[in-house]
């Protein structure tokens, strides 16, 4: 009887230890936000395109404890918007007119958040799939990597939704940075091309 | 009793680092005359300019240079040539943006917030700026420097812009640099150099084909 109870406890004991072990394996290597990477925020030439129409501005976007910080300026100087996204919820700091309704502070709250990439700060949220990562915010979404964990691709995978956002982001160095960015939605004609200013 | 004597101290320095010495206008009259005559000879400008913004969230500002051409009656085109190309062009009707290549226009009339702006930098090269009744104006000076301070008294350009500081050189009363405030602290700061006035600009410079 001893011996049953003796094999049973150091089977649970070795399984908890491999568990522990993988677990430690798999967040040691999780893809984490590019912001990490630059604790004095960075700049993006940005162009947002809609149908035909676009405007060109510079981004700002610096991570500020826990919360995220985008400000668009424009080119000639003054700042357009400013907020802050935290926890998935959108702050304005400073909002254009006609961009308060609550459905648009929806929508960028999304967008912004796949474009910097919030989610991947916590890793309880994270889980490794074949082909990349699902990531559990306030929605879910599908991470791709390059082969030195580089995110290369981050998209909206909730089945309901229409409104998918699919964000792209290109490298040409190894300072874990991209160089650019491209943020799409799958059934409407508007997205946001954004090319990093020299740092 | 350390901190009130550190206070005490500092305050004085602080004031005088924020007006970089500058102290109220003795002759606005005299100036006013000098900014019309001035503006009444002037046909055309074209000046270097570098542009600093300052955002309270970053340690470095952003840094752009370009060239910017003035003719007149109202033709005027700001171009950014570092770190990106970006030119904005103002005919008093329209204006055109080439960003990097792709142009787009649109009609002034249609957009409040750019009328403001196109009249505030029209007329600030014009040197009409100073009759503007949308602005409180305060006038200062130094040795070597006129400034006139804008506060915008309209809700809208309000909203943008809390103040504008336009500094013209007391030698030739053209403008040697504006600075534009924002409410959070933040401001741009543009300074211009190399100022060619009445050189031969040809209309074509004033046109993106």
């Amino acid at each position: 009887m001893i011996m049953v109870l003796n094999k049973r406890v150091l089977f649970l004991t070795i399984l908890s230890v491999c568990m522990t072990v993988m677990a430690y394996g798999q967040k040691t290597h999780l893809p984490e936000p590019y912001i990490n990477h630059a604790e004095n925020g960075l700049i993006y030439n940005t162009v947002f395109a809609y149908k035909e129409y676009s405007f060109s501005g510079l981004m700002v976007v610096k991570k500020e404890g826990e919360a995220y910080r985008v400000v668009l300026l424009s080119k000639l100087g003054p700042s357009i918007m400013d907020f802050v996204l935290e926890n998935g919820e959108l702050i304005w700091n400073k909002v254009p007119k006609g961009m308060e309704r609550a459905v648009i502070r929806k929508i960028m709250a999304r967008d912004f958040s796949i474009m910097l990439l919030t989610d991947l700060q916590n890793p309880d949220k994270v889980r490794k799939r074949k082909d990349g990562y699902k990531v559990k915010g306030a929605g879910i979404i599908k991470v791709k990597l390059a082969n030195n964990n580089d995110v290369r691709e981050a998209e909206t995978k909730n089945t309901f939704t229409f409104f998918k956002t699919k964000a792209s982001f290109f490298y040409t160095n190894d300072d874990h940075i991209p160089d650019e960015i491209c943020v799409n939605h799958r059934y409407i004609k508007m997205k946001m091309e954004m090319k990093l200013l020299e740092r | 009793m350390s901190k009130l004597l550190i206070y005490l101290i500092m305050f004085p320095s602080m004031l005088l680092f924020q007006n970089d010495d500058f102290v109220s206008m003795k002759d606005i009259q005299s100036f006013k005359k000098g900014i019309n005559q001035m503006a009444s000879t002037t046909n055309t400008i074209q000046a270097k300019f570098n542009q600093n913004k300052y955002l309270s969230i970053l340690s470095n500002g952003v840094e752009s240079s370009g060239t910017m051409h003035f003719k007149k009656p109202d033709l005027l085109k700001w171009s950014y040539t570092n770190p990106y190309n970006y030119a904005i062009l103002l005919n008093g009707e329209e204006i055109k943006i080439n960003d990097e290549g792709k142009v787009n226009s649109f009609e002034i009339k249609n957009s409040k917030i750019f009328k403001e702006l196109n009249d505030l930098i029209i007329n600030s090269v014009r040197g009409n700026v100073l009759q503007e009744e949308r602005f409180d104006i305060s006038y200062l000076e130094n040795n070597e420097l006129y400034l006139t301070r804008l506060n915008p008294q309209e809700e809208q350009l309000k909203s943008y812009v809390k103040q504008i500081d336009i500094y013209f050189e007391k030698s030739d009363y053209t403008v040697n640099r504006i600075q534009l405030f924002e409410y959070e602290g933040d401001y741009t700061l543009i300074t211009f150099h190399n100022k060619k006035i009445n050189a031969s600009i040809p209309d074509s410079e004033f046109s993106f084909q």
